[in-house]
């Protein structure tokens, strides 16, 4: 399994963490892959993590493709999360937290992105690396404006700030692979 | 907006932002199935069922399931609600058309309901604060935070000899039936410490208690009727609009509309005649139109000899000592205008007035109701169709209370102290007859309650269906207050000033994801809420929470709670139904709701159309002994008002973008009255040197508030206007900052504690 596979997993798993222990342990297993700062205070890390989010403040971040695709900040649940929604279907897939947690939720979307991958790593079928290259579109298109949005807040810790350099350089090398492929 | 977009047929580039088209997403179809669900971190392999393309907009109708629901805010018109679901989404809301009161229209916060539902800034997840007001939180399991309370309640319990260190305070962030459950978790621990009472209505309950033995409004349906409508520190323009199409109506049918109120509302904008009253004034008024009635021997003699108790020293009192020019300096309403208006109210029938409840909160404020009611009673329109003093009612309200009604463990210990009626709702109700009661403290003066309180201390307090540091008064001392608990749990949608001083949050559901019945204080529909959607996020309801905290104490420590460990919202509701309720609405059972609201078979749409009265003569009574017993003079009688502290009056009513502290938060509200504002009139802007949009600083001896000034002449010279709300967590903004704790005068008999007197405040105003 590939680097960028194996990552996505650790991403996904870093974003769903819901304590310092969970982001931890995916961040640690992150750093096997590529190098990352140490941190020395795991509770900022969950406070600012919960800060950006979770909450129960306002999210300074949400963690939605919906809230960055369709110019509306301040609603989940919309057209293209069930268009994702949709979009897991057709692979076979389902969230557990349907109708609970928005189907669009990072973790959920490179979660999804992993599968296929790990389903590809066995397979040429030409369906699947269109769904690849779809999802890989779709996260592209949001990410940046998510960390966009991270970058211009104040405080927020260097671990987050890493793994959120990390979603960014890893989506767009992938990317940059797919755009050669298809040249060739 | 995007709430556009699933109306329209606009394209899916658009909808969906994306540049991925339609167009891949079709041909991605062939790909079904393609993979088996690996052991990730989330999705699953998904079970049989077709996969189907996203919808891009409104489909019609038949696309969608359809649940009813009911808006449960503090609002007189608890609008029944058809809610639109598809794929497990609420999509939008629309008015219920079988209740004749919501007639298929909402307001624009109801519109705005899926808006708070899918808010990104729910609270999510029960979440625990190291260090109160830090900021500093972490997710916890629902196990977790009960265990965590559990144990405090044990402690205490152990500690105390009693839990009466619990407190609970609770008011109208959820009207639903179901939501007493809260009342009734506190009662199946054992006896607590309730902070009773209500900051709405109290004043004028206990007035239309004493006059006519209880408070029933006409149906406001029948408002059509009426030949003359006086609205009198309402403004239903913007908290009652379902009420303006009764009184466009008998407008049209060449009634008079007359609005007495301090501000020039949108309400007053499309009366015939408005009169800006000097706010605690009314009741001088009302004595002054009264001893006009009398001077020009316009009184229904017939309807008060034969009706009412007391009337003559009523008279005697008016003409011993109400003139009109006293009534006119008092009030700020000229003769000719309070004769004019006196004459006009006599001459025709059924005349009505509708008493808003900002007149009674006023130090003088149930007085005040009291001279009003006269003045109707004098006229005669008590218990005539289209008549009436309207106030509000409860009658609709029989329900078995099953949630609230709980009883307390064996050997519970509680307070041996008299205690009064628990709040508005208190149906006398309760779960056996011990000894021991629980603590009342005023829920108005909760800051200095908690300060008093001793033998023992109130340690831990639990927040519900509230928001204490944005609604209850005297905000900055409540902060010091809350510095003597040990642990405080709100209960809550969304990150609002109770929530930041927590040591706990519990996250909890909006009405569409739970179950309920709601009925409302004004007019005579009940509607069901039906679950509509799941919980979203690990979200509970008030029942649920109740439910689970009693099974998790009772792990702990077998026989801590009697509430039922196994019960759900909907098993509660149904639970609250009863012979009594099904008769008054004509229904068989609870399910026929699902069908639409319904509307309870009043004999009249008169109250009291059969001049029998509650009291203890059964009379009309001008003359209460029961009134006396509580502190007022028995007779109807002018009380003064408060005097001024500060040089300006403050007023800070209801706004129309939002609920006390809810809706005004969320986007679509925030686009349209983005900040609040401090409203004067070009006369104090003038001497203050203020012109529109500078910051002023508003203080007095509560605190300090900085807003932006408007100025306009819809205020008084001497008033600054701010209407209340929360606009969500970057702003500090709080009208409760400089509103004190000072009580009206009435509320006691009937709720349990007096009001609170919101609009005799005063305050400076500076630029800053």
């Amino acid at each position: 399994m590939s680097d960028f596979v194996q990552s996505l997993q650790q991403l996904s798993a870093f974003f769903f963490a819901s304590d310092a222990k969970g982001m931890k342990t995916a961040y640690f297993e992150l750093a096997k892959l590529y190098p990352a700062p140490i941190v020395d205070d795991w509770s900022a890390v969950e406070f600012s993590f919960n800060r950006l989010f979770v909450g129960p403040r306002a999210l300074l971040a949400p963690p939605y493709a919906s809230i960055y695709l369709d110019n509306d900040q301040s609603r989940v649940m919309s057209e293209s999360t069930i268009q994702i929604r949709q979009f897991y279907g057709l692979l076979g897939l389902v969230s557990p937290w349907l109708n609970k947690i928005p189907d669009d939720h990072i973790a959920l979307e490179l979660d999804a992105l992993w599968q296929i991958e790990t389903a590809l790593l066995n397979s040429d079928s030409p369906q699947l690396q269109d769904m690849r290259d779809y999802l890989l579109a779709h996260l592209q298109e949001w990410t940046p404006k998510f960390r966009q949005q991270i970058h211009a807040i104040d405080d927020v810790n260097p671990a987050i700030l890493h793994i959120v350099e990390m979603l960014n350089q890893i989506l767009s090398q992938e990317t940059s692979t797919t755009i050669l492929k298809s040249i060739e | 907006m995007q709430e556009k977009n699933s109306l329209g047929n606009t394209n899916i580039q658009q909808t969906l932002g994306s540049k991925v088209s339609r167009r891949d997403f079709l041909k991605m179809m062939a790909a079904v199935g393609a993979i088996a669900a690996l052991p990730g971190n989330g999705l699953l392999r998904k079970g049989p069922g077709a996969t189907v393309i996203p919808s891009t907009g409104y489909e019609g109708k038949d696309a969608y399931q359809v649940f009813h629901n009911a808006c449960p805010r503090n609002c007189y018109d608890t609008c029944g609600i058809l809610s639109y679901v598809k794929d497990g989404v609420l999509k939008f809301v629309e008015g219920d058309p079988a209740s004749t009161f919501t007639r298929g229209g909402l307001c624009v916060k109801g519109y705005s309901y899926p808006r708070s539902v899918y808010s990104p800034d729910r609270i999510k997840y029960p979440m625990k604060q190291e260090g109160r007001g830090s900021g500093n939180w972490v997710r916890i399991s629902w196990d977790e935070a009960l265990d965590t309370i559990a144990k405090k309640i044990l402690e205490l319990k152990e500690q105390d000899g009693s839990l009466l260190g619990l407190g609970m305070t609770k008011y109208s962030g959820n009207f639903g039936i179901t939501h007493y459950g809260v009342e009734g978790m506190m009662s199946s621990l054992g006896y607590t410490t309730r902070f009773v009472g209500t900051p709405c209505w109290p004043a004028g309950i206990d007035a239309q208690n004493f006059d006519m033995g209880n408070m029933w409004c006409n149906d406001p349906e029948d408002m059509v009727k009426s030949k003359y409508i006086i609205i009198w520190g309402a403004n239903p323009c913007t908290n009652s609009i379902h009420s303006m199409k009764y009184i466009n109506e008998a407008k049209r049918h060449g009634a008079k509309v007359v609005v007495i109120d301090p501000i020039f509302t949108q309400t007053a904008a499309k009366a015939d005649e408005y009169w800006q009253i000097k706010p605690g004034g009314d009741g001088a008024l009302a004595l002054g139109m009264a001893r006009h009635l009398l001077d020009k021997r316009l009184e229904d003699k017939a309807w008060l000899e034969e009706n009412a108790e007391g009337y003559s020293e009523f008279a005697s009192y008016l003409r011993r000592e109400i003139t009109l020019d006293w009534a006119a300096e008092q009030s700020g309403i000229p003769v000719e205008s309070i004769k004019q208006i006196t004459e006009e109210f006599a001459a025709v029938k059924p005349a009505t007035i509708w008493l808003g409840y900002g007149l009674q909160r006023h130090v003088n404020g149930g007085a005040n109701v009291r001279a009003i009611d006269a003045f109707v009673a004098m006229t005669g329109n008590i218990g005539k169709v289209g008549g009436g003093a309207r106030y509000g009612h409860l009658f609709t309200w029989g329900f078995n209370y099953n949630a609230l009604v709980q009883s307390a463990p064996e050997g519970s210990v509680g307070y041996t102290g008299k205690t009064g009626p628990m709040g508005e709702f208190d149906t006398g109700q309760s779960g056996d007859a011990a000894s021991y009661t629980d603590r009342a403290f005023n829920i108005n003066k909760i800051a200095q309650e908690i300060m008093d309180a001793t033998e023992p201390p109130v340690r831990m307090l639990w927040v519900a269906n509230k928001n204490v540091l944005s609604q209850d008064f005297d905000r900055n001392k409540i902060i010091e207050a809350f510095k003597k608990l040990d642990l405080i749990v709100a209960v809550d949608l969304f990150f609002n000033p109770t929530v930041e001083q927590a040591d706990i949050v519990l996250p909890t559901t909006t009405l569409f994801e739970d179950w309920t019945v709601n009925v409302s204080y004004w007019h005579y529909w009940m509607s069901i809420n039906e679950q509509a959607i799941a919980p979203m996020y690990e979200t509970k309801s008030d029942i649920e929470i109740a439910s689970a905290l009693s099974a998790k104490i009772n792990s702990l420590k077998a026989g801590s709670c009697t509430f039922p460990e196994n019960i759900d919202s909907k098993e509660m509701m149904v639970k609250e139904f009863n012979d009594g309720i099904y008769s008054l609405f004509g229904i068989n059972s609870w399910e026929d709701l699902k069908d639409g609201a319904r509307k309870a078979k009043l004999a009249s749409s008169a109250s009291w159309s059969d001049n029998k009265f509650g009291t203890p003569s059964t009379k009309y009574e001008f003359k209460s002994s029961i009134a006396e017993e509580y502190g007022h003079t028995a007779l109807v009688k002018y009380k003064e008002p408060r005097e001024a502290y500060a040089s300006y009056r403050l007023l800070t009513p209801h706004s129309k973008y939002g609920l006390h502290s809810q809706f005004q938060n969320l986007d679509w509200m925030l686009d349209y009255n983005p900040e609040p504002l401090a409203y004067i009139h070009p006369k104090l802007a003038r001497e203050k040197g203020l012109v529109d949009g500078d910051t002023v600083r508003v203080y007095n001896k509560t605190g300090e508030v900085q807003l932006k000034v408007s100025v306009n002449d819809i205020v008084p010279a001497d008033t600054i206007l701010m209407y209340e709300g929360w606009y969500g967590q970057n702003n500090p903004f709080n009208v409760n900052i400089l509103v004190d704790d000072e009580s009206s005068d009435m509320g006691k008999y009937k709720t349990g504690a007096p009001g609170v007197a919101i609009h005799d405040q005063f305050a400076e105003i500076e630029k800053a």
